[in-house]
């Protein structure tokens, strides 16, 4: 867990170079209220040596928009570690991921608040993007919520956690194949529904790659162990089904960024895909 | 450091008259390791006598392997036998050799001081040792010392799993039960000892004596490093006396077996290590555990069905084939004992699997009485039908 606290630490640098004290105040928030919540469900301060509340703590805090109310902060962490981790069975027992339940409750409870709005550029590419009406790509991109190769801001944004998300597989804490795999399903769609830029598309796989939340789901979200199969087939379905339905989501609902949603979906069939077969595969009768 | 030298070893007590194998006759050596009572001291125990009289049977023994790979993690006390005793494991292996005709002899062994041990004692013997005998050092990974594995790596043959090494003209002996074997048969002693690697330490301890006049000091610990029901399904136990006897294990610190209050030092205790089981936390479905798996077995499911009382019937061939070598338990980082929740399942399946027999067989009598009875019933009447002249 330490070494996920450590990926995320280009994340937030970022996120405080853009965006000022907005970052900190809430991470400070969410980790503060995330430790109260975690000591009072387990009665016992040895069981938070684990991380996981921190980290549950910090992925909210990184997706949420930086300048949130903290009291939106607090609800979602409070509805992530209580209800959908320690009701469920405490560590290693959740069916949902803690992070993505407490986001998903606030941004449908406060959707006024949540919005992807800064005082500086306004609201952001994705936000743009969803509320454009009939402008064509190349018209809309014009826009300075617009950046180089993806949203502006949010590209660096994406590409720390792009950054954090290669070290934490060097260093094997989490496997390749799933980010790639949710990448590649959100490339997939984003490439179909991309007809060159017009008014029904919805930005090249580059920019949806480098736009709103992708790389820190991709790479922090999706590769959580409790809630994501196990077995190699498995864990590639889930992880193309959320890049599908996240991709899905950015253009025909109405959040501007619902990868939330994908994930908690593909959460309830992990159980299914996590299925013992019944014949394991023939022995390797030499190793060495 | 482990400075063990024979000496320090309490001189065994000789019960039969010492034997000149060379002129033996084969039945005569056969015999002396039954009345010795050796058994495969690598883990399994299976008596020695019974593995060469079925290799007799088949009648074309090709190879005889010592397997001193021992690839149990931190337990050392195959490699401190090989290290002051070469010379001993080698005379027993040529023992076995003698008994059938000219087998192909070859020892593996794991690590580099190991094979300088053997290469030592062949050149320094002066006789035909070294033409005879082949030394190999094989690369020490978790599983190369389980028998199928170690044959596949030196004579790239497959066993299957439902056959044995025997069924393909190859022995595979401990080179601790070879040891054994050269005592009994040369000097007429009856496996009275063994080497034991004692908490990491190599020593020679007799079979028979309690397990726990070895343990270190363990003041340190108390009863709230014990978890209020770990995670195995063990209830740990809060009282003093039953702290030091749940954390004692035989056999490696990650393979190991939890000892009882007066468990003692059998011919197949090959380490004692301290319990580790308080140190775990819930699984979080990493599933490094199926991934580092040599069968390629579906641990995660094997250890959560078993912490959810039963286990599943489509699992029953995973708890099977498991040779628990603890690869998984190393690779855990929630520091889970998975071995202990494998071994309740397999026992927890076997008495599934008791229990549908017995009903079967019951089902089956009540089928008989029933068949007995229409019987009985038909042929009342048709005495009852039959027309009397009276």
């Amino acid at each position: 867990m330490l070494h996920v606290l450590v990926a995320l630490l280009p994340g937030i640098a970022t996120s405080v170079l853009f965006y000022g004290y907005g970052t900190l105040l809430l991470v400070a928030t969410c980790t503060l209220t995330a430790l109260i919540t975690e000591l009072a469900c387990t009665r016992k301060l040895k069981d938070l040596q684990d991380n996981s509340a921190l980290v549950t703590a910090l992925l909210i805090a990184l997706c949420l928009p930086a300048y949130t109310p903290w009291f939106v902060g607090m609800v979602a962490v409070v509805i992530a570690i209580a209800i959908a981790k320690h009701a469920f069975g405490g560590l290693g027992n959740n069916l949902f991921n803690p992070a993505m339940v407490g986001y998903a409750a606030v941004l449908v409870a406060f959707p006024t608040l949540v919005v992807e709005f800064d005082a500086i550029t306004g609201a952001t590419a994705l936000e743009k993007l969803a509320h454009r009406g009939n402008l064509t790509i190349a018209e809309v991109s014009g826009d300075p919520a617009f950046g180089i190769w993806g949203a502006s801001k949010h590209e660096w944004l994406n590409l720390a956690y792009l950054l954090g998300g290669i070290y934490l597989i060097v260093l094997r804490v989490i496997n390749w194949y799933m980010p790639l795999m949710m990448l590649i399903g959100m490339a997939l769609v984003a490439t179909l529904l991309d007809d060159g830029g017009s008014s029904g598309s919805h930005g090249s796989a580059l920019f949806n790659w480098f736009a709103g939340g992708t790389m820190l789901t991709a790479f922090f979200i999706v590769t959580d162990p409790v809630t994501a199969p196990t077995r190699r087939l498995g864990a590639i379905t889930y992880a193309t089904a959320i890049g599908v339905i996240a991709m899905l989501n950015r253009k025909y609902s109405t959040w501007p960024d619902g990868f939330a949603f994908a994930v908690l979906l593909l959460n309830c069939f992990t159980p299914l895909l996590n299925q013992p077969r019944s014949i394991p595969s023939e022995s390797r009768s030499s190793r060495s | 450091m482990s400075a063990i030298s024979a000496s320090t070893r309490k001189q065994p007590v000789a019960e039969f008259e010492p034997m000149d194998w060379r002129n033996a006759a084969s039945a005569d050596i056969v015999e002396r390791i039954q009345q010795c009572g050796i058994v495969g001291m690598g883990g399994a125990g299976f008596p020695t006598y019974q593995k060469i009289k079925i290799g007799l049977q088949r009648g074309t023994v090709k190879y005889v392997l010592a397997n001193g790979v021992e690839s149990d993690p931190g337990v050392s006390s195959d490699e401190a036998l090989i290290e002051h005793h070469a010379q001993d494991i080698v005379e027993g292996l040529q023992i076995v050799g003698a008994i059938f005709e000219s087998p192909k002899l070859t020892v593996a062994v794991g690590s580099r001081k190991a094979l300088d041990s053997m290469n030592q004692c062949a050149s320094s013997d002066g006789t035909s040792t070294s033409t005879q005998i082949q030394t190999l050092l094989v690369e020490k990974t978790a599983f190369i010392g389980e028998e199928r594995n170690l044959i596949k790596a030196i004579y790239n043959i497959d066993v299957p799993l439902d056959q044995y090494p025997v069924d393909h003209d190859i022995l595979v002996f401990n080179v601790a039960t070879l040891f054994a074997v050269c005592e009994a048969v040369r000097d007429g002693f009856k496996v009275q000892d063994r080497m034991v690697t004692c908490f990491g330490e190599p020593k020679w301890v007799e079979i028979g004596s309690n397990l726990f006049q070895f343990s270190p000091n363990i003041e340190g610990s108390s009863s709230q490093d014990l978890p209020s029901g770990d995670s195995s399904g063990n209830n740990a136990s809060s009282t003093k006396s039953n702290d030091r006897v749940s954390q004692i294990r035989t056999g490696g610190s990650k393979t190991g077996l939890l000892a009882s209050q007066n468990q003692q030092v059998q011919a197949t205790t090959n380490a004692l290590s301290l319990d580790e089981s308080h140190l775990a936390i819930p699984c979080i479905h990493c599933g490094w555990c199926n991934d580092v798996c040599d069968r390629k077995l579906d641990v995660e499911n094997m250890l959560l069905h078993v912490q959810q009382i039963t286990p599943s019937s489509k699992l029953a061939a995973h708890y099977e084939l498991c040779y628990e070598c603890g690869a998984c338990v190393a690779e855990c980082p929630s520091k889970i004992p998975i071995l202990d929740a494998i071994r309740e399942g397999k026992t927890r399946l076997s008495e599934t699997e008791q229990k549908q027999a017995a009903l079967k067989r019951s089902d089956k009598r009540q089928e008989r009485l029933l068949i007995k009875q229409q019987a009985e019933s038909n042929e009342r009447d048709k005495r009852m039908q039959k027309t009397r002249s009276w």
